[in-house]
């Protein structure tokens, strides 16, 4: 796409546009790795106007690896970090929770801390690739796209992810 | 099997990137159905909600408002090289078209050759401008202060400063213009003289010269053959003492303070370039005033005679 490199991020409708697409892809990545909510936001916040600042520099087919790597670079420092929190989709369309019955209610309850827990298990580096895929559904590809990764890398992180749930999971089945 | 590779296939399996033979490999050592199972559990979690609206609202305000960047297709090394080398040029032309100024300073001459080998000769503390490049088209200096010229043969040439022009062709003359004097005195030759304080004109030859009197141009004689400061003595005719002391100072680059005297008292007489006890002696004896050389720079104290 010879045409899309000159699109000007610099026009606040563009600017504007890759904010929206983007935004909650960059706030999920922070979070994944540090886990803290009101820090992920914070940093959202410094992404995007590290991107105004640039936005004369950064190529548009080149914005969102842009983006994660500023986030990446911004969390270097970090060293605080806490267990992911998930929040249960209201609006599944086959799992409706409060129409289950209390014993079910308990048991996802159950589910989803063990889940938080496995999650929370798993090396940084996986941990962020399995959310990205599980969670966010992005094919390995698009993952390897964004965090500038070759697709092997991906799929090697991936599985290490993979291993650990299955066990975490058969684990707390019995 | 070894790990990693266990490991990619786990990953490739997800999406169903594995070959038959791959994926019976796999489920001879992992329950893939039941993995399967679990894992879609997950489909029912998200990450918590993200306010975008009031986040980009944040962002908003911190944002300084930048007016529109435009992209650089150029890289910034060689926009820079491009303005050097437009200010260059343009400092060329500029530089080209200002006019050439030669200053002399206190105590001293300056003689310099115009483009069409008229020779100026400048007296102390005396700025003459001239435009180089247009000199082909018009012979016009600029003066402020006191000059001889001794001008070749050709198109007119034209000598302005505050009070007056002059304009001649071929010829030699000088030209004072300082503070309130004005002078012209023709050496050799013909010259057109001009005030810009009256309409009033006059034309002079050899041995002539002309004078701003504070309402016209006054003639008088001059048989010098040059101006008398040329050859070392600056020469007075009924000038105020001020202009005297000033040339004084201009010569002998000294200071002269001066307190308790008229000095609109008009002077006649000379006094020398190299002897500034004689100078002082020649000025002051004639106007009843006494004066000081004073020790510690360069600095002249004339006060009356009580």
């Amino acid at each position: 796409m010879p045409g899309k490199s000159f699109v000007n991020i610099c026009l606040e409708a563009v600017y504007q546009k890759i904010f929206f697409k983007y935004a909650d892809n960059i706030r999920n990545f922070i979070l994944a790795k540090c886990g803290d909510l009101k820090l992920a936001e914070d940093m959202v916040q410094e992404v995007f106007l590290k991107l105004w600042e640039k936005c004369a520099d950064v190529r548009f087919d080149s914005v969102k690896a842009f983006l994660y790597r500023i986030a990446d670079n911004r969390l270097k420092d970090q060293f605080r970090h806490q267990k992911v929190v998930l929040s249960y989709r209201s609006n599944h369309p086959n799992k409706d929770f409060h129409n289950q019955s209390p014993e079910h209610q308990l048991e996802e309850k159950e589910f989803k801390k063990k889940l938080e827990e496995i999650i929370d298990s798993m090396p940084e580096k996986s941990r962020v690739v399995f959310l990205m895929n599980r969670i966010e559904k992005l094919k390995y590809r698009e993952i390897a796209n964004r965090l500038e990764l070759s697709q092997k890398a991906v799929e090697k992180r991936m599985g290490i992810a993979l291993e650990i749930f299955r066990k975490g999971i058969n684990e707390w089945k019995k | 099997m070894t790990k990693p590779d266990f490991h990619i296939l786990l990953a490739k399996w997800l999406e169903g990137k594995l070959t038959k033979e791959e994926e019976k490999l796999l489920a001879s050592t992992t329950d893939l159905e039941e993995l399967k199972a679990s894992l879609d559990r997950i489909d029912s979690y998200s990450f918590p909600h993200l306010d975008k609206d009031a986040l980009f609202e944040k962002i908003q305000k911190k944002k300084v408002s930048k007016s529109l960047k435009a992209k650089r297709l150029v890289p910034l090394w060689l926009r820079l090289v491009a303005a050097v080398f437009v200010f260059g040029l343009f400092g060329l032309w500029w530089w080209n078209t200002l006019p050439t100024t030669i200053v002399s300073g206190l105590a001293e001459h300056k003689t310099i050759h115009l483009p069409d080998q008229t020779e100026v000769v400048l007296n102390a503390g005396t700025e003459l401008k001239y435009y180089d490049r247009d000199w082909k088209n018009q012979r016009l200096v600029k003066l402020k202060g006191e000059a001889f010229f001794k001008v070749t043969k050709g198109k007119p040439f034209i000598v302005e400063s505050a009070m007056g022009k002059v304009e001649v062709l071929g010829t030699q003359f000088k030209v004072k213009d300082r503070a309130d004097l004005y002078q012209v005195v023709c050496y050799e030759g013909t010259v057109r003289v001009g005030s810009t304080r009256a309409n009033a004109k006059t034309i002079l030859h050899r041995g002539e010269g002309t004078r701003w009197d504070g309402k016209s141009l006054a003639d008088f004689k001059d048989m010098h053959l040059s101006p008398e400061w040329m050859n070392g003595v600056s020469s007075f005719t009924k000038i105020p003492l001020e202009e005297v002391f000033h040339e004084i100072e201009r010569q002998y680059n000294y200071k002269v303070s001066i307190s308790g005297v008229n000095l609109h008292r008009s002077f006649t007489g000379e006094f020398p370039h190299d002897d500034l006890r004689g100078a002082l002696d020649r000025v002051c004896g004639a106007m009843n005033l006494k004066y000081e050389i004073l020790q510690n720079g360069k600095e002249v104290k004339i006060a009356p005679v009580e």
